[in-house]
């Protein structure tokens, strides 16, 4: 357990260094440590995708009436947002099928464990590129095209074969699950926000790892394979990268790991391995889930055909707003607020000097013991996970309810084709509880704020022990995640 | 003979359970192959072959109208017609041989059997104002 968490409550109420392994409960403990249980997801979730690749190539052109659009794009999008990312963290991915052939490949075995990986070159994923910029804009090229994705069948299932493709090419080329951690346009936020979620793999006792040499965990051993997300669990404080796949569980002979329900978002208060790549993720994440809001959910008709690409002239004119506004406007808005964050709590801080070195740059700043802008800019950011998480499932809900009836007839009838496999085939749209989205979103949107505070709060304390300083600093802050509620709120609502 | 994990693991370093392995892999190619197989020949060999079927795809006029616009049947014998409208809601009517589909919905698969009582050609059109271009949904339906 990290030091920064001792003593702090999250919210007030829960203490920060709760843990509870649920690894305790005899029952639970024996199914996440079987390998079977993660390949019994895999092999349910391809059978969904095998239908969904079916479905997007040779069923019906109509959206909601076609089994990739609703399941894809209704459901699971839904279910990730709103329960996997914020109850298990990373737990889509540890039965994605999407790069398990691709894995499967490396290993050449499905069930097995060997000490080496023969199906691959195993190159090391370049160092430059150890980070989330490359995810960044490989999710942005997505998601300028997500008004054709979310509606066109072939456009959707083009997405995932692509990635399965990717996946395997990668695989051969890098080790392990370089694709899922640099490259995969969803791994990216889903790292991000699974800092937020209430459920952690992390080591039991810290001794335990510190005197054992093997570090099975990281290496591999003759029950499990070393971490395949590259990650060394035996030292994870975050968690950003771990996918949730339990295989330190097996490869750990000394039981050492745990599967811990904790308070959310504790990863967020702990000051390592923070980057500006996780912050422009922040950045894109809340901007998208305000931009698809005003495309999808408002009145702007406009806005809906230039991002459906009506015409391609619309279409380039939204994609330099679309890039411009979530990639440069909203981080330099953002950091104006950041710059007054910093320069207030330099200014509370007692010593004049200290003022006039936090003016004069980061070096000076350091020698006065101040934090520099960007040390002050990239921390609070981390303010915006909370708030751009709880902006996805506000949104979540307002495409949920009004679209959740069309997954009974396609069930029925995945591919538009006329079947009716379980008798709801003719089941008509019927919007669901339509009239309270509001009251679900508004809240939502409120707790995310007062999550986003609560961490502003507690991260201004960090970055300025002097309490005076600590509060002037967070003020500007507080008052941009309160304005960016305000924004969401109004989308919402309309 | 069925090769052993020890044997395997002594070869290869690869701890597995062979017969289990070479199960799940067939369950995984029974999935990825077996769905989108199973799919199409369901729908393109065994349906059609249960009844004489005409496969239909409708658009507006503009796009295409009635695909095919020309259907060919037998008198008495029973035709099963699936109609896909991919845009907007149409109709299909052929008032003189007594053939009327009501609401072609996009995205729905639409299916009347019919078994058409007299010979002759006949003129089939959309009977929902669909586009501009309307008036020219038209088809022709041949009973021999």
């Amino acid at each position: 357990m990290r030091e920064e968490l001792k003593g702090e409550k999250i919210l007030g109420l829960m203490p920060a260094d709760w843990r509870y392994d649920l690894l305790k409960i005899p029952v639970l403990g024996a199914v996440l440590r079987s390998r079977w249980t993660v390949l019994i997801g895999i092999i349910v979730n391809l059978f969904m995708f095998a239908v969904i690749l079916t479905a997007g190539w040779g069923g019906t052109v109509i959206g909601n009436r076609n089994f990739a659009i609703v399941i894809i794009w209704i459901v699971w999008w839904s279910a990730l947002m709103m329960v996997m990312v914020p109850f298990a963290s990373r737990v889509w991915c540890s039965a994605c099928p999407l790069p398990a052939p691709a894995e499967w490949i490396q290993r050449l075995t499905i069930t097995g464990t060997r000490g080496k990986l023969p199906g691959t070159l195993g190159k090391k994923w370049p160092k430059a590129l150890r980070n989330m910029w490359l995810v960044n804009f490989v999710f942005m090229g997505t998601a300028i095209f997500s008004g054709m994705i979310t509606t066109r069948p072939w456009a959707t299932a083009y997405l995932l074969g692509g990635i399965i493709v990717l996946s395997i090419i990668a695989s051969l080329i890098w080790e392990k699950r370089s694709f899922c951690r640099y490259l995969c346009p969803v791994g990216g936020f889903l790292g991000l926000y699974s800092n937020f979620a209430s459920l952690e793999i992390r080591r039991s006792d810290n001794a335990v790892c510190k005197d054992h040499k093997r570090k099975e965990c990281f290496l591999g051993s003759e029950e499990g394979y070393g971490c395949p997300w590259m990650e060394a669990p035996f030292d994870m404080e975050r968690n950003t990268y771990c996918g949730m796949c339990f295989e330190c569980l097996r490869s750990c002979s000394l039981n050492n790991m745990a599967v811990n329900l904790r308070p959310w978002g504790t990863d967020l208060l702990v000051d390592k391995k923070r980057g500006l790549d996780e912050s422009w993720k922040a950045f894109i994440m809340l901007g998208c889930a305000g931009l698809y809001s005003a495309i999808m959910l408002g009145p702007w008709g406009f806005l809906k055909d230039a991002a459906n690409i009506k015409t391609w002239s619309s279409f380039g004119i939204f994609s330099v707003l679309f890039f411009g506004a979530i990639l440069a406007g909203f981080p330099l808005l953002y950091g104006a607020f950041a710059w007054l964050a910093a320069k207030l709590g330099a200014a509370a801080t007692t010593s004049r000097p200290a003022v006039g070195a936090h003016a004069a740059g980061s070096e000076a700043a350091a020698e006065a013991g101040l934090p520099s802008f960007k040390k002050v800019y990239l921390d609070y950011s981390y303010t915006l996970v909370p708030m751009g998480l709880m902006g996805w499932i506000a949104f979540s809900f307002a495409i949920l309810f009004p679209n959740i009836s069309y997954a009974l007839p396609v069930i029925s009838d995945p591919f538009g084709w006329g079947w009716n496999l379980l008798g709801t085939a003719d089941f008509p749209w019927t919007p669901f509880l339509t009239g309270i989205v509001p009251y679900l979103q508004i809240p939502t949107l409120i707790l995310g704020l007062l999550f986003s505070i609560d961490f502003a709060v507690k991260i201004g304390r960090k970055l300025y022990p002097n309490p005076r300083a600590a509060g002037r600093s967070v003020t500007p802050v507080i008052l941009f995640l309160a304005m960016v509620t305000i924004v969401l709120s109004w989308l919402f609502m309309g | 003979m069925m090769a052993t994990a020890k044997a395997v693991k002594a070869k290869t370093g690869l701890k597995v359970s062979v017969p289990v392995e070479i199960i799940v892999l067939l369950v995984l190619l029974a999935i990825s192959i077996g769905v989108p197989v199973g799919a199409f020949y369901y729908e393109d060999t065994v349906r059609p072959a249960q009844m004489p079927t005409v496969d239909m795809v409708v658009h507006r006029v503009e796009d295409g109208g009635f695909k095919p616009n020309e259907i060919r049947m037998k008198k008495g014998e029973t035709v099963r017609i699936i109609a896909r409208s991919e845009d907007v809601v149409h109709t299909l009517v052929a008032p003189d041989l007594g053939l009327f589909i009501p609401e072609i919905y996009p995205g729905k698969t639409t299916i009347l059997e019919f078994t058409p009582e007299q010979t002759g050609t006949f003129p089939f059109m959309c009977a929902t104002w669909c586009s501009p271009m309307h008036p020219g949904m038209t088809g022709t339906i041949v009973v021999e």
